[in-house]
């Protein structure tokens, strides 16, 4: 079976870490970049299954990598994955066009592969 | 704007970042495909958890009592909105917290319009925090009843749980800063204290009315009253 490929966008070292080891073993294929500027990039040039991007980034932040990405009709879909909380953000990303928000503090690694394939299991 | 609480929001939010580093290691450490633990290392390594889980609740409730009170300079952004939207959509922002523990929502009095000028946010996160400890306290595969009731000029919010009850002795501290009751203590159960602190302070400021009625080990029901006039 084809496996799912996705892309991981954030700054956090040790979170990406983590997160790396259990999407991969997950099954997974996992892009990683550390910055909004490659997280456009990336995301102008290929097309994934999903996008998780976190919204506090060196240079470009998310909210500006969603807002090009809205703007230029890209067709990834981005799940914003981060710790900021207020429910301005929130409010502020799915207007941009995110599919979700999950909050980093607030969901433990098997909640977010069972959010990950719920979705993927939808298309 | 004051610089010592932009600073305090800095570091509060900043420390959730290795706080959830750990969350999700010591997660890992406990999947067997990761690792294989003794009972004692597995019991160990979920104190380790537990206790990380309370860092992190502490942080989140005062990055939150911060927020509102750096944010409280500016006037209630009133509106009129129907209370039970205001109450679903916390509902909701909670599904997976019920899903845990099995419990239901019994929803009363939803079967007309409330409609109250309201701070949206601000009575969100009031009510946000009431719903928390109802799931918090609450037996397993019980009930959580949430009403409205309306009468000619006011409309009362009612949230009643089957939880392990408020001590007497306590309940004239239960809004303070940081309190929490010998028996949530008791039970382990993670919290900071500030969450009811907040709560009666948003109801005071909309000029409304918040108590409870509580037995140990049989519930608590917590009212909060909005004056339409």
């Amino acid at each position: 079976m084809k496996k799912h490929k996705l892309l991981l966008v954030g700054d956090e070292k040790p979170l990406a870490k983590a997160l790396m080891l259990k999407l991969n073993d997950s099954d997974f294929i996992v892009d990683y970049v550390d910055n909004g500027t490659e997280a456009y990039n990336s995301i102008q040039k290929n097309k994934y299954d999903l996008v998780l991007l976190d919204l506090v980034l060196p240079g470009m932040n998310g909210f500006t990598v969603l807002e090009k990405a809205s703007k230029n009709k890209n067709p990834n879909a981005i799940l914003v994955f981060s710790n900021l909380s207020q429910e301005e953000d929130i409010q502020k990303v799915m207007s941009m066009g995110a599919i979700g928000y999950l909050i980093k503090s607030d969901t433990s690694l098997n909640e977010l592969i069972t959010y990950i394939n719920n979705y993927l299991g939808k298309k | 704007m004051n610089k010592s609480q932009d600073y305090l929001l800095l570091l509060l939010h900043q420390l959730k970042t290795p706080l959830t580093g750990n969350k999700w290691f010591l997660e890992l450490m406990l999947d067997k495909d990761y690792s294989v633990l003794t009972a004692k290392q597995k019991e160990i390594i979920n104190d380790l958890a537990f206790n990380n889980d309370l860092m992190m609740t502490l942080v989140k409730d005062m990055l939150t009592l911060v927020n509102f009170e750096k944010n409280q300079g500016t006037k209630l952004h009133l509106e009129e909105v129907d209370l039970r939207e205001v109450i679903k959509a916390e509902v909701t922002k909670v599904t997976l917290m019920l899903k845990k523990k099995e419990l239901r929502i019994n929803y009363i009095g939803f079967d007309k319009p409330a409609i109250l000028k309201i701070d949206r946010l601000k009575i969100g996160l009031a009510i946000q925090n009431v719903i928390n400890n109802a799931i918090k306290y609450s037996k397993e595969d019980t009930e959580i009843r949430i009403e409205i009731k309306q009468a000619k000029d006011s409309i009362t919010l009612e949230i009643q749980d089957s939880g392990i009850g408020i001590p007497k002795s306590e309940a004239p501290n239960i809004f303070g800063k940081f309190y929490r009751s010998s028996n949530a203590i008791k039970n382990e159960t993670e919290g900071s204290g500030l969450g009811l602190y907040l709560t009666r302070k948003i109801v005071l400021m909309h000029k409304g009315d918040i108590w409870f009625e509580s037995r140990e080990n049989f519930g608590t029901i917590f009212y909060i009253k909005f004056n339409l006039h």
